[in-house]
């Protein structure tokens, strides 16, 4: 909503510099967006008499004119078609100021130009470019600009709420001013001059749907004369982000921008019958709108009628039939209320939003309705000639009652935490035209024009946004506990972070709308939850995997030739579910490589990733998080090569799975790096971490280390020859670690040359070698026979 | 004396010049490969050695120990010698860079969230989570959101289908934490909202929010303010300033946004501030008693404040980013620096 200061001190008379309203607007809600300095750039302006108009030769549009600005004849070329002999006109004289430019003497098709004829463009008064501006006759050349317009304004750019209808007119916010102290309200004339013939004879009204339109009134004005607005009018409607159309539409527009209230200006004598009904429409009625495009109306649409056929759908936007044109001469002009929500729908379903409906869906007043009228037409008169039939015609079937607020001091101030007496409240409410009444109990009377005041809660806010939010000091509570502790799955997901940042990754955080196309092409889409109305096809599904969005990270990082990459994710993936109303949700981990593990350095060599760098890190993490040991599983996965597909168990608990990326699935997902990828259940995780730890004491005697290397068919697993050392070893063996894995030279096909070193410990005492040796012995004994290993020396 | 003890002699002693003229470990390797190695010169007169007269056989034997343990220490000397020129102060070169291994980061809207947690654990606050997925009741009716409120439309809002939708607000929670617990209730609420908004530099379809809720007895607006003051000041620095200005939320009254002061040029005016010197931060206000109604709470025994906060907001003016995307695209680039 855009605000003339100007406007707004014909309604309020305040004393406060621009800034300070700006800085009250603000912090009592209205907030100003902007704020726009106009006319700033313009000086030297005057009216001028046109004397002599000729024709320059060689050029069919510009003339060279003389004219008389109060003091001297100065010749000046024109290109304007409608400039003519004894015009009065805005003229710029040489070293005068107009946005954008100073006028100096030019010459122009071989002629002096002295000055410039203005067109209202030109100063940014109106848009009409084409043209020059003509002033009314009775003004004298010489007379500067300031006294013909006051041109020079602030125009404030205001935030209105949904919920304040009133601050979309400049009354909403001069009363906004007089209740932040700045003045009183003074409410526009509206004494209007009035012929013998009541309008009630010139037209009857009849109400179809009284819940649609709880109040129509209708005046009516014969013998108008249809033309352009006086400058100050147009100016201030341009002024105000609305288009000059003409004197009429000019006014109703200003109207409805100083007080509020739509209204409407019909050409009665297009009317096929001198009456208005309101009625729903019917269901397909066809109707056009003064924008000349053909509307398909249905049975929720309120429309304006002359009982024969439609002229306004209401409140929304009047017919092309009965528009005000240069041929209109009588006119009835509506002011209505029409109800809210039928407006709002209405507007919807057409896809048509104008200034009248935006107000009325939002709740016009409907006390407001005549006031405006007779604003209107008294201006009409004033300014387009003609005469006002006696009286406005007004059908108001049922008066709105107004809403009584019951409210108690003690309540408000309890829930500010202000300590403010009832009279101060009352006071402040007083300010925005609120009645208190004060009985057995505190009553504030709903005015008309705040449909959102019903409720004590909502006296409340008026109350400390006119105080101001300023003036309500600060509570600091002590904190305390309200159940304020983490929860097991909040401490494992901090301590996971802290792990997997230390190990070198990199946390990503990526959306959960993930490609619809990616999904479908590896298989997911029919089982994931999908967006019904997506921006994209690149966000129409919610991940059903921490892989759908990995991916597009990873291809992101690679071409960007960031290829050594360790990052990883913790977050939700959903799946549809059959049961349940909601989608299933689950918090997961993933984890991403690719490339080298570490960033190369001098006299060093560089290891790429492989499986057994995710396979460590996962069992690192099991490690750190004390879920016990990782049995790894071949199983297929959609997304992994069949050789490197495995499920992660923890005992006989599937935690999740990881893998190396197929090269089909690096293909679809347009990645040119090998990548290891895995992802794990947090709330499997969560069930398996321990709650409490206790401590084991260090062990206190010397191990005994020795080592053992074997051949063995390649097909035995490397960790069932380990289990079995420990399995053999009588408890002797503290820790059995693979030192070695050998194939090649001296190792005869399908065989493998495994190297172990075995520490020897008790708790309780030392070794002796001799011990030592008899259980290595066996060990190897045992190795012999189960595995057919053959020891290498 | 035979020519094989000569050409010997003459090895050994283009052998003592190269030891010599080595100046580098690789050079000195160079030389030891050539005289030392398996195809070396002292190896090449080893494979003929069965070709020799077997009267000066032992003689050539011995000599050719001789020498290969001589070169042995020549070159062992050398090697040390070379070393400690390396490691003398003149030529270590401590401007090598110091081998690290490598180290990961948090992503920075994850830090931010962290720290906001920690500020309001302080206050006593716990975190409430809840489904990213949710009912239009929970995300609308319950918090007083009229029938044809915008928001609820399919041009704003993410459906899955008719009454499912991912929610705008992680106000959802608020509804369900209330729904399932008595008053006194006070928590806060990160996770992920969506609006259907096309991704610009302010704009994402998802993004990260992270709203408060404190529900008891006799809360009060200076409660509110109270919390978010205390909230700016230790996330931004004692200085910070926050003002409130009157709003509306179908979901609080009286609803407010808060601001705080531009903590890129102390409040003076910036670019980024738009040279208001204030910020706008996110909406707050007291609990409408229709939303209390919903949940099953007596609105006249309780009051309580709400407030929302940005995560994504908090961040990019902790770090002064700004184009929101480089939050979710998720280059390790941007990602190193935090």
């Amino acid at each position: 909503m855009k605000i003339s200061v100007n406007l707004l001190r014909e309604l309020i008379d305040f004393e406060w510099s621009a800034e300070r309203l700006v800085e009250n607007l603000t912090m009592s809600g209205s907030e100003v967006e902007a704020v726009e300095q106009k006319g700033n750039d313009i000086q030297g302006i005057l009216a001028a008499k046109v004397i002599e108009v000729a024709k320059i030769e060689g050029s069919d549009k510009l003339t060279c004119c003389t004219v008389f600005d109060g003091r001297e004849k100065i010749d000046v070329v024109c290109g304007a078609p409608n400039v003519a002999h004894d015009q009065v006109v805005l003229f710029a004289p040489v070293d005068s100021r107009i946005p954008g430019s100073t006028l100096e003497k030019a010459k122009i098709a071989g002629k002096e130009s002295a000055g410039m004829i203005l067109s209202e463009a030109e100063l940014q008064l109106s848009e009409n470019a084409g043209e020059i501006a003509v002033l009314p006759d009775d003004i004298k050349p010489g007379t500067p600009l300031e006294k013909i317009v006051d041109y020079k304004d602030t125009i404030l750019q205001l935030e209105i709420t949904p919920n304040r209808p009133d601050c979309l007119s400049h009354i909403g916010i001069a009363r906004e001013v007089q209740a932040l102290g700045g003045g009183k309200l003074k409410m526009p004339d509206v004494k209007l001059a009035e012929s013998d013939i009541p309008a009630s004879g010139a037209v009857k009204i009849v109400i179809d749907n009284p819940r649609g339109c709880p109040r129509y009134t209708g005046r009516v004005i014969r013998n108008v004369k249809i033309g352009p607005s006086p400058l100050w009018l147009k100016m201030m409607v341009y002024y105000l982000d609305m288009r000059p159309i003409n004197n009429v539409v000019d006014i109703t527009n200003y109207v409805m921008l100083e007080l509020g209230h739509p209204l409407h200006a019909f050409d009665f004598d297009l009317f096929k019958k001198p009456e208005v009904v309101v009625r729903n429409a019917s269901d397909g009625e066809k109707f056009i709108t003064l924008d000349e495009v053909e509307r398909t109306l249905n049975s929720n649409h309120l429309l304006i009628t002359d009982s024969v056929s439609g002229v306004a759908v209401a409140g929304i936007m009047g017919g092309e039939l009965s528009e005000v044109s240069e041929k209109t001469s009588n006119i009835l002009l509506e002011s209505a209320y029409f109800d809210p929500v039928i407006i709002r729908r209405g507007s919807k379903a057409l896809g048509l939003a104008t200034e009248s409906s935006r107000r009325f869906e939002r709740g016009a007043d409907p006390e407001m309705a005549p006031f405006a009228n007779n604003r209107a037409c008294k201006l009409i008169s004033e300014i387009a000639g003609g005469e006002n039939l006696s009286g406005v015609v007004d059908a108001y079937p049922a008066p709105l009652v107004p809403v009584e607020i019951d409210f108690k001091p003690e309540n408000i101030n309890s829930l500010l935490g202000t300590k403010l007496s009832a009279n101060a409240m009352c006071d402040i409410l007083k300010g925005l035209d609120i009645d208190t009444r004060n009985g057995d109990s505190y009553k504030a009377i709903q005015p008309s024009f705040r449909p959102d005041l019903t409720r004590e809660v909502d006296l409340s806010e008026e109350i400390a946004r006119i105080h101001g939010f300023e003036n309500i000091p600060p509570v600091f509570r002590p904190g305390g506990a309200l159940g304020a502790e983490e929860t097991k799955l909040q401490r494992l997901t901090r301590d996971i972070e802290s792990y997997l940042t230390g190990a070198g990754g990199t946390e990503v955080f990526s959306l959960t709308l993930v490609d619809s196309n990616l999904t479908r092409r590896l298989g997911l889409l029919e089982s994931s939850v999908t967006v019904m109305n997506p921006l994209s096809e690149e966000l129409a599904a919610v991940r059903p995997s921490l892989l759908l969005s990995m991916l597009p990270v990873l291809r992101r990082n690679i071409n960007f030739k960031e290829r050594d990459l360790f990052l990883y994710e913790l977050g939700d993936i959903y799946l549809p579910s059959d049961q349940e109303e909601l989608p299933l949700q689950q918090i997961r981990l993933a984890i991403g490589l690719s490339g080298y593990e570490a960033p190369v350095f001098w006299g060093e060599k560089q290891r790429k990733i492989d499986f057994f760098t995710i396979k460590g890190l996962v069992e690192n993490l099991a490690d750190y998080l004390k879920l016990g040991t990782i049995n790894l599983r071949p199983e297929p996965h959609f997304a992994f090569d069949k050789s490197r597909s495995f499920v992660v168990y923890i005992n006989d608990n599937n935690i999740g799975y990881l893998g190396s990326l197929s090269e089909e699935c690096l293909k679809i997902a347009d990645i040119k790096e090998e990548v290891l990828f895995a992802e794990f259940d947090m709330q499997k995780i969560e069930s398996l971490v321990p709650d409490s730890l206790a401590a084991k004491e260090v062990d206190r005697f010397p191990s005994a280390d020795r080592d053992i290397a074997i051949v063995i068919d390649e097909n035995i697993g490397a960790e069932e020859i380990r289990s079995e050392i420990i399995n053999s070893s009588v408890g002797f063996a503290d820790d059995v670690r693979i030192f070695d894995l050998y194939h090649g030279k001296n190792i005869p096909e399908s065989k493998k040359s495994l190297a172990f070193s075995i520490k020897y410990r008790l708790p309780d005492r030392t070794l002796t070698d001799e011990e030592v040796d008899d259980v290595h012995g066996k060990i190897a004994d045992v190795l012999k026979m189960k595995f057919g290993a053959e020891l290498r020396s | 004396m035979s020519e094989i003890l000569t050409f010997l002699k003459t090895i050994e002693e283009e052998a003592r010049s190269a030891i010599e003229k080595a100046d580098d470990k690789t050079a000195l390797d160079n030389v030891a490969y050539s005289y030392l190695g398996r195809k070396g010169k002292l190896a090449e007169v080893s494979r003929g050695f069965g070709k020799l007269d077997p009267g000066i056989r032992p003689r050539v034997g011995s000599r050719l120990n001789e020498l290969k343990k001589t070169l042995n220490e020549l070159i062992t000397q050398k090697a040390g010698a070379l070393t400690s020129v390396l490691e003398s102060k003149d030529v270590f070169d401590y401007t090598l860079p110091g081998k690290r291994s490598p180290v990961g980061r948090r992503h920075p809207l994850m830090q931010t969230a962290d720290r906001m947690v920690q500020i309001f654990r302080g206050m006593g606050f716990s975190v409430a989570t809840g489904p990213d997925i949710d009912t239009e009741f929970i995300n609308f009716d319950a918090l007083n959101t009229p029938e044809d409120h915008p928001a609820r439309d399919l041009s704003d809002t993410f459906y899955i289908k008719k009454g499912i939708l991912l929610r705008p607000h992680t106000s959802t929670v608020q509804v369900r934490t209330m729904m399932a617990q008595k008053p006194p209730v006070r928590i806060i609420s990160p996770g992920r909202c969506y609006r259907s908004d096309a991704p610009d530099a302010s704009h994402s379809p998802v993004f990260y929010q992270c709203e408060g809720l404190y529900v008891d007895e006799r809360v009060t607006f200076g409660d509110l303010k109270g919390a978010i003051i205390q909230f700016a000041r230790d996330m931004f620095g004692p200085g910070i300033k926050v003002r409130f200005r009157p709003h509306f939320f179908p979901f609080t009254e009286p609803s407010a946004e808060y601001d705080f002061s531009c903590m890129i040029c102390g409040g003076n005016g910036c670019r980024v501030c738009k040279n208001s010197g204030w910020l706008e931060i996110s909406g707050a206000g007291m609990v409408d008693p229709e939303v209390f109604r919903a949940v099953g709470y007596d609105p006249g025994k309780v009051t309580g404040y709400a407030f929302g906060m940005g995560v994504d907001r908090i961040t990019m003016l902790r770090y002064r980013i700004g184009d929101i995307r480089l939050l979710y695209e998720n280059d390790v680039r941007f990602l190193r620096q935090f």
